[in-house]
Parts: C-alpha cells; structure tokens; sequence
C-alpha cells in the first residue's frame, strides 16, 4: 500500500539522540555518524497523515519507499541533501567535524588528551652552576605552537599557548611567573645581574630545578576559526641539576692578582 | 656587572668541575602532565583488550534485556554510564511498554583502538572501532510483527567510548555510535 509522503517533518535528531543504544540498533534505527559529503542519513521523525487501514506496519517485507510511509516508528533514517526539499544552506547533522561545535558544548582539555604539546624545556645561566648571593638567570623555552590531530572523528588541530611558568627552584622556594624570560645577552645586560626570572640562592648545595608551564589550548576543524578549549594544561620540563657554590670559598690555581691569567682567573 | 677576581676565579674553577664530570648527567625524567589520575592500561594493547572484554559483556547484558521484553532495564547500569546509560534505559522502558521483543544473538568482530588517553582522566578514556553482525537479530511489535528497518545493514562498524571507573576498576560504555555500514 502506498502511502503519500506530504506532509512529511523532518526534524533533526538532538545529540543524545546522535548515541546508538543497542535497541535502536537492532531496530536499524541508528543514524550513521562516520560519513562525509553533502549527502548523510540521519535520525528523522516522520509524520504521515492519519490515513491508516489496513497493511500499515506490514513489516520489512515493503520496498523502501513504501516502508517510510507505512512503517510506524519513531525515527527513520532518511538520505538528506541539502537544498534538495531542505533550505539550501541547512546544516548537516552527522558530519563529524561540525559536532564539537554546534552540538556538545565547550570542548575541555580531557577532550583533546591525545593531542600533546612540544615539550618545554629549562634554560639557565651559569649554566648547571651558581654563585650563592649572585643571581642566577632562569628561563622556559616554551612557544605558541600547533599540533595537528584527530578530534571527534575528524581532523583537528589545536594550537597549544604557554601562559605561566612555575619554578621550583629546588632550595624550598618557587615562583609563580607569567614571563618566560630570556638570556642576559639577549636582554642586553652583563652576566649576573638581576632579570624578572632571575633567582638567588642563599647557601652552597645542589639543586634539583623545576619547571611546569601552562598552556592555554585552542582548537579547530576543517577550516573554522578558533574555539577556547576549557581547563589549561601543565607540562613538566626535564628537571635540570646544578650545583651552588660560595665565591669565597672556591680554589684557583693562583692568586689571581698574581697570575690573572692562570686557571680559574 | 663588575665581578671581583675572586669571583670569577670561582667561576672558572665551577666550570672546571662540571667540565669534569662532577656534575650528575643522568638523563633527566620524561615529563608528566601534574594530575592524581593513575593511567590504568599501561599499553595501547592492554587498553584494547580491556575495552574488548568491556563491549562483549555490554553486548551481553544488553542482549539479555532486550530478549526478556526490556525488563528491569536499570541492570544496563552494570556496563553503561551518564547520559547514555540513561537515555538508553528511557529507551528500554519504551520498549517494554510498547510490548515488543527482540529475538537472537549478534556478533562481536574484529575490533581496532580509534585512541587511549591515559592522562586525560577517568571520562572517555578508550575508544574503540568494532565490527557488529546482527543479520540474526529479529525485533517485533506486540502483535508479532517485524519492526526492523529494511535498511538495517547485517554488518556495521560501531565507534564504542568508555569511561574508566577507578572504584571497580571497569571500563563501561558511555558513547556508541554506527560509524558505518558494511562488511567489516
């Protein structure tokens, strides 16, 4: 029996509706989520007009056609194309890259867990070795940089920004630092002075210096512009060793007012 | 800054000893994002095979359910988690009161790690692709009637996501979707 499809409402399914439970199918009422193009089969309602009678619901022995019309059920999967019957600029639901977007909120860190950023590392001048009462020139080398992945079933990228740097300086003292910092040459100043991310240590000893960075994230799919990711994430860098010596206490070969060229001098 | 001799002789003299090897030089430790979250798989494989075990007791108990008319569709919660546990027991109960049955057994295929995120957290740490055939798989109305699309596919790739759950150390379905129709 054939049925006439006009009126016929279609109405995209929500997200939860997105999720397969093993009810719908084995009713092959599932959408399927893993298609590209313009064309797509999602979850639909359809409404026929209470013709009725006999033959409705005459199970899968129907043709196709036939069956959207007569079959009573919640949801039938149906070919959508945009700008064929449906507004030409509709959005299609089940293109993956368009969902974490549109359909499931904020995306959060733990969302884009498989996507790491460089690793920063530790830098400091003397390098591995300072002088107790002189400053000591820490600095992160951290960047703004890109990372190219997957997310929600597409291609994704997400571009990883350092925005605070924590020292531990392995002395009992820690400072908290929006600056990366650089080196003394850099910043065009003599060796031992004072920087924003210098650090004096007090007494003789080895330490072990730690660095965590920040990173704020961002990400993108396809060619859409930037979303916030919610929530930061802290990397490590290799810890660096380096010993603390006390000036006055140091052997030279030589006195070096006698000898300012010996070793040491 | 001016640096007395004394000081830069101690300088050279430091220099000397790290040049020496007195310094450590063991290679420092890979880094680790800072988080209270123990990864509970220590291998790509090891995330698999849990996640394997995970879906074939979740296509049990499902099945199980289904065949008995949706009864006590709160026994999901054994293998589902959040929203979708929820929406599934809604779904569940709509089915028991509907008065329709499901009838047969489908089968678990192969089965590939789409990613494992093991320092992300305890949410949505393992997904998964999987094979399903359910060719032997019949749903019926209350009157006996078949209600199964025509179109259902006899096989299908689903993409299965888990969340880990530390107090039973379990992986349970949170997310299932058909990524695809076809042999797999």
């Amino acid at each position: 029996m054939l049925v006439a499809l006009s009126p016929v409402t279609v109405s995209f399914a929500s997200n939860s509706n997105d999720k397969c439970s093993e009810m719908e199918y084995a009713q092959g009422l599932c959408a399927t989520a893993g298609v590209t193009g313009d064309s797509v089969e999602i979850g639909a309602t359809t409404e026929v007009p209470g013709s009725g009678g006999p033959g409705v619901g005459s199970g899968p022995g129907d043709n196709g056609a036939n069956a959207v019309g007569v079959v009573n059920r919640a949801k039938s999967p149906v070919t959508l194309i945009c700008g064929v019957g449906l507004p030409k600029g509709c959005k299609v639901v089940g293109n993956p890259p368009t969902k974490p977007v549109d359909d499931t909120g904020p995306v959060s860190i733990s969302d884009i867990a498989t996507f790491r950023p460089e690793l920063p590392t530790a830098g400091m001048q003397p390098n591995q070795w300072m002088i107790v009462g002189l400053d000591t020139n820490f600095y992160a080398n951290a960047s703004t940089h890109i990372v190219d992945g997957t997310l929600f079933g597409g291609p994704a990228q997400v571009r990883f920004t350092p925005i605070a740097y924590s020292w531990d300086y392995g002395d009992g003292t820690s400072a908290e630092l929006s600056a990366a910092g650089t080196t003394w040459a850099k910043q065009k100043i003599t060796e031992f002075d004072a920087t924003p991310t210098s650090h004096i240590y007090q007494s003789a000893g080895n330490y072990t210096i730690t660095l965590a960075v920040t990173y704020a994230a961002e990400f993108r799919v396809a060619d859409n512009s930037w979303q916030n990711v919610v929530g930061t994430l802290t990397i490590i860098a290799p810890p660096r060793t380096a010993t603390a010596g006390h000036a006055s206490t140091v052997l030279v070969d030589k006195d070096c007012n006698v000898n300012p060229t010996g070793i040491g001098c | 800054m001016r640096l007395p001799n004394l000081v830069r002789g101690s300088v050279g003299m430091l220099l000397l000893a790290s040049l020496s090897g007195c310094t450590p030089t063991d290679a420092p430790a890979p880094p680790e994002p800072i988080s209270t979250f123990v990864a509970p798989y220590a291998t790509d494989e090891e995330a698999l095979a849990a996640a394997e075990v995970a879906y074939a007791e979740y296509v049990r108990v499902s099945s199980e359910i289904l065949n008995e008319g949706g009864v006590n569709p709160e026994r999901l919660a054994e293998v589902v988690t959040g929203e979708f546990l929820e929406s599934s027991i809604e779904g569940l109960k709509e089915f028991h009161d509907a008065g329709r049955t499901q009838s047969g057994a489908s089968k678990i295929g192969a089965s590939e790690l789409q990613r494992y995120s093991p320092t992300g957290g305890p949410r949505e740490i393992v997904t998964i692709y999987v094979c399903r055939n359910i060719s032997e798989v019949g749903v019926f109305d209350s009157s006996g009637i078949s209600i199964v699309a025509p179109e259902r596919a006899d096989s299908s790739t689903m993409q299965v996501t888990f969340d880990y759950v530390e107090a039973g150390e379990a992986l349970l379905v949170s997310d299932q979707l058909l990524w695809g129709d076809g042999e797999c």
